[in-house]
């Protein structure tokens, strides 16, 4: 399917008569070749040494997260797994994102998928509404739909009123990220499978998904790790069932409680890594995929 | 573009010609729906206070523009709003830097390493935010691990002070916090590229610059205005980071929208300045789906 | 043209969306008791509004040990100004949990969310120090009570003894130069105005004229100009992690903060400042709309009762109104609770609730550069 070259935008602008540059060496070529990955594995890797440094100190014997090293201790843990408040705190926050992840990510798909396929008229006005609370703070937004909800709807703040919150903070996030991984410069292959009697569903699953599966997940995951520590929206959307991020802010005024907090979100922290890590496995392995791309497609088929 | 294609499409759109304002209805009207019920309408409601004097503090009462008179008048705002905009901009400048190596990284070299790298990436916001901020003290602070390297290597001969409680401080925490959602769009969108275009182009012996320049550049415009809308703005509004490692002297928009709603409970100003941040998105989104329009029909 | 799946997707996500307005609509209906209960029979629903102190399943603990009956439901705030928020949205409760020295607490009472409080109905309320009954919001101007006080505290000076060599005694130590960058003041207007006040030498340090309070701002911009607070703090852990690592060597804290410190090794000591010392004070407060007197005095004559004012002691270091707690505490604590028989000319905490805005903004005026 690889088109003339000559047809290939900007190639004409090329300069034809260019000479090769001499190679230096096997040294420059590998750090062409890998120079690039290798930056992002010590980047990615850098970004993650405060939070294994926290790891640690969740099981120093000591209020202060720093040096020097008091000795090794599971205190911690204990005291927050034996707290009531911090089990429940952490199920209630589970039980809300678990919903508001998947609701997003499917509304906000809905949102991008036209939004980057049709030229309707109001769509400038329509993905903008949709886009909106990302300019948004969270406190008002917080605020305003409690005011919506018990002055004029006269609902009580409880479940239903922190998951459609926090929703709405979330829809723009998805949006924006499917709309990026949606919008592309050409569309023949997807014209072409229409042209051959595809409908839009299976073009979407069979031609556009595989390309945009990646993102799809990632949206999945952020929505999720919105909605488990946002707090503003838990706090003024919330009824009287504790939410993990107002339980972890407010206990935070004691400085004893420091450490606690730190064990329960290393503790979360593992066990989402944990989990991710499963899924990843598990999804690529039973299949035997084996090139990157084949391996994306298995576990989007596998999580969505 | 081909004849097949040609033929195709008009096929397509004759077909669909007295639908096509059907089509994107159905999908749209859920997440629209949604939006209008549960933000655009509390949002409306609060934001009539904008109008209005709505103070705790104000015995005033009615309808009036003082709230956005103060907005653009107060000494206040006007140097919040300079240290805002200097903070963010630098930040996000930084990700960018950042970013399109890592994105395109992820997007071309990564091979058996992309997934996890992009996952890992992706995680990383999850992990542990709410205390995160309290490493950054054992990095930046006067006995932190930089300075102690700093020393240990001669570079300086007395711990360095602006590392920490500073606008510095809240420019790089603020980078590393928000980079993974500035290199998801761009990844997302140089996904789209043909790889064949880049093997062309180095075929022909091009050189990196000019790849980028002229491919991949062009190319990933739709990415990195989201990437924009969604990094930028937020920026302005995080009042977290400034609090925790800016120190006496970054007091950001954010701050300030946080102690006008709670301490000084004026709704209305609060309003206002919400109706003023939406507008700018306004403007940005606008610009961006402008030029991304533009390149989508070369 | 619309394929089967499309439509029932859309279908299906109607249905979600239906279902989750509808749990949202039913919300959680409180099943609140009547009004005229005995004693002995409170039963029903009582939610509380509070800081997380309220949440501590060993101080809530005993409440619900001696009323089985009651379901307690709490919503945890970080600061009283989010809390004031909350009820100016439309927020219902039938508890709130108040420090007077912030300012949002008078706001409450000024917006009419809070009722008088018969304190013949509270049991030991007698037996609470002198000095609470003159507070702000536990007896107002029109002879009513608004808020059973059960905790307080002082605030003053933390103080490294191997950096700090001369025991300050005055606000204005926290301003010497000596100890430039190396010093730490609340991100908080009403403690830090207060405080400058008091350096300054003001003595009515919560009446503030234009002229005294441009005088504070002088002040901190001039402390500003050379670097004198290494930040500014808004809660503990910032002030014990900045004091242990040698960030700060003086700052404006609490006795606790002091203790935790030589827990962790450090020699801190805590110093009072002979200009004034600095009281909060903290309490509960019935809403307005409260759906179950019966359980919320309950509630009130719990918190203050002996035994979970000893657990505010013990646990977390405050000060009690009770005096009969005195009974049933540690020894090592006796004496420090003591010292609020003592307190009779102490400055409250916070500014009053006329005028608070300006010092905001001074504040904010402090902040911007």
């Amino acid at each position: 399917m690889r088109p003339p070259l000559e047809d290939l935008p900007g190639v004409a602008a090329l300069p034809r008569e260019r000479t090769r540059r001499p190679l230096p060496g096997r040294l420059s070529r590998a750090v062409t070749r890998h120079g690039g990955v290798v930056f992002a594995f010590v980047f990615v890797a850098l970004l993650y040494v405060p939070l294994l440094v926290l790891a640690l100190f969740s099981f120093n014997d000591s209020i202060v997260c720093s040096f020097p090293w008091r000795g090794f201790t599971l205190k911690w843990y204990a005291e927050a797994l034996g707290d009531e408040n911090v089990v429940t705190a952490i199920r209630n926050s589970l039980v809300v994102a678990a919903v508001v992840a998947p609701l997003s990510v499917v509304l906000g798909t809905l949102a991008a998928y036209p939004v980057t396929r049709f030229d309707f008229r109001f769509r400038g006005l329509a993905s903008g509404l949709i886009a909106a609370p990302i300019a948004v703070p969270w406190e008002i937004t917080g605020v305003a739909a409690l005011i919506y909800f018990v002055r004029i709807l006269h609902w009580t703040p409880s479940w239903g009123t922190v998951i459609l919150a926090q929703t709405v903070v979330t829809v723009p996030l998805v949006m924006l990220i499917m709309a990026a991984a949606l919008a592309r410069f050409r569309k023949e292959l997807e014209e072409a499978a229409r042209d051959l009697g595809a409908s839009r569903l299976q073009v979407f699953r069979h031609v556009i998904l595989p390309q945009v599966a990646p993102s799809l997940v990632a949206s999945g995951l952020l929505a999720f790790s919105w909605s488990f520590n946002n707090f503003e929206i838990s706090f003024f959307n919330g009824g009287f069932d504790l939410l993990m991020p107002v339980w972890a802010y407010s206990t935070l005024r004691h400085a004893v409680n420091l450490p606690i907090v730190n064990a329960v979100g290393t503790l979360v922290s593992a066990a989402e890594v944990l989990l991710i890590a499963c899924a990843y496995v598990i999804a690529t392995s039973r299949s035997g995929a084996r090139t990157a791309k084949e391996k994306m497609e298995v576990f989007m088929g596998e999580v969505g | 573009m081909s004849t097949t294609a040609e033929h195709g499409a008009v096929v397509a759109a004759a077909g669909t010609r007295h639908r096509s304002w059907l089509q994107p209805l159905v999908y749209i009207a859920s997440p629209l729906g949604f939006m209008v019920a549960f933000f655009a309408v509390p949002l409306g409601v609060l934001v009539v206070t904008a109008f209005q004097h709505a103070s705790l503090y104000s015995s005033e009462s009615g309808f009036t523009l003082d709230n956005f008179r103060t907005l653009v008048t107060d000494p206040i705002y006007r140097d919040v709003a300079l240290t805002t905009v200097f903070i963010a901009t630098m930040a996000m400048a930084i990700q960018l830097v950042i970013a399109l190596p890592l994105s395109y990284a992820l997007a071309f070299r990564a091979g058996r390493l992309e997934l996890p790298l992009l996952l890992a990436l992706v995680l990383i916001d999850e992990l542990n935010p709410i205390v995160r901020i309290y490493s950054y003290r054992m990095l930046l602070g006067r006995e932190g691990v930089v300075n102690d390297v700093l020393l240990a290597l001669g570079v300086v001969d007395r711990p360095l002070d602006w590392l920490l409680f500073s606008k510095f401080a809240v420019i790089v925490v603020l980078a590393t916090s928000w980079v993974n959602y500035t290199v998801l769009p761009l990844y997302a969108s140089m996904k789209a590229i043909e790889p064949v275009l880049l093997e062309a182009a180095q075929d022909v012996g091009a050189g990196w610059l000019w790849r980028w320049r002229s491919v991949i550049l062009p190319l990933v415009v739709p990415g990195l205005l989201v990437s924009l809308v969604l990094v930028y703005i937020p920026l302005f509004t995080d009042f977290a980071t400034p609090g925790l490692v800016g120190g006496p002297s970054s007091y950001m928009l954010g701050n300030t929208l946080a102690d006008t709603m709670l301490a000084v409970g004026d709704w209305g100003l609060g309003s206002a300045l919400a109706l003023a941040m939406l507008a700018a998105m306004g403007v940005l989104s606008a610009l961006s789906f402008y030029l991304t329009r533009l390149r989508q029909s070369q | 043209m619309w394929s089967q799946t499309l439509r029932r997707a859309v279908a299906l996500l109607a249905v979600v969306a239906a279902a989750v307005v509808g749990a949202a609509a039913c919300g959680e209906s409180g099943t609140g008791g009547g009004a005229t209960q005995s004693p002995g029979t409170v039963t029903g629903e009582v939610r509380i509004l509070g800081y997380e102190d309220v949440t501590n399943p060993k101080y809530i603990g005993g409440f619900k040990e001696q009323y089985p009956d009651v379901k307690v439901r709490i919503s945890a705030y970080e600061d009283g100004d989010q809390g004031l928020a909350k009820l100016r949205a439309g927020f219902q409760c039938d508890v709130i949990n108040w420090c007077v020295d912030e300012p949002a607490s008078r706001l409450a009472l000024k917006l009419g969310y809070l009722q008088p409080i018969d304190v013949s109905r509270i049991r030991d309320w007698d037996r609470i120090f002198p000095v609470f009954y003159k507070l702000p919001l536990v007896t107002e101007a029109d002879g009513n009570h608004y808020l059973v006080p059960t905790e307080a505290g002082i605030t003053g000076i933390v103080y490294n003894t191997r950096y700090v060599k001369e025991k300050p005694d005055s606000w204005a130590d926290l301003f010497d130069p000596r100890y430039r960058g190396k010093a730490l003041m609340m991100d908080f207007p009403a403690t830090a105005i207060q405080v400058g006040a008091l350096a300054l030498g003001f003595k009515d340090s919560l009446n503030l004229d234009a002229q005294q309070l441009e005088a504070v701002k002088r002040l901190y911009l001039d402390a500003k100009a050379r670097g004198q607070f290494r930040t500014f703090y808004s809660n503990d852990s910032e002030i014990i992690d900045l004091m242990h690592s040698g960030e700060v060597v003086i700052g404006i804290g609490y006795p606790d903060n002091a203790e935790r410190l030589r827990e962790l090794g450090d020699p801190v000591e805590f110093a009072t400042a002979k200009e004034g010392v600095l009281l909060w004070a903290g309490g509960y407060s019935i809403s307005a709309s409260c759906r179950n007197l019966d359980a919320a005095y309950a509630l009130l004559n719990y918190y203050l009762s002996p035994e979970a004012e000893k657990f505010e002691a013990e646990h977390w270091g405050y000060y009690v109104a009770n005096r009969d707690t005195l009974d049933v505490v540690r020894a090592a604590e006796r004496e420090r609770l003591a010292e609020a028989e003592k307190w009779q000319n102490l400055a409250l905490a916070g500014p009053p609730v006329e005028g608070y805005d300006a010092w905001i903004r001074l504040w904010q005026e402090v902040k911007r550069q």
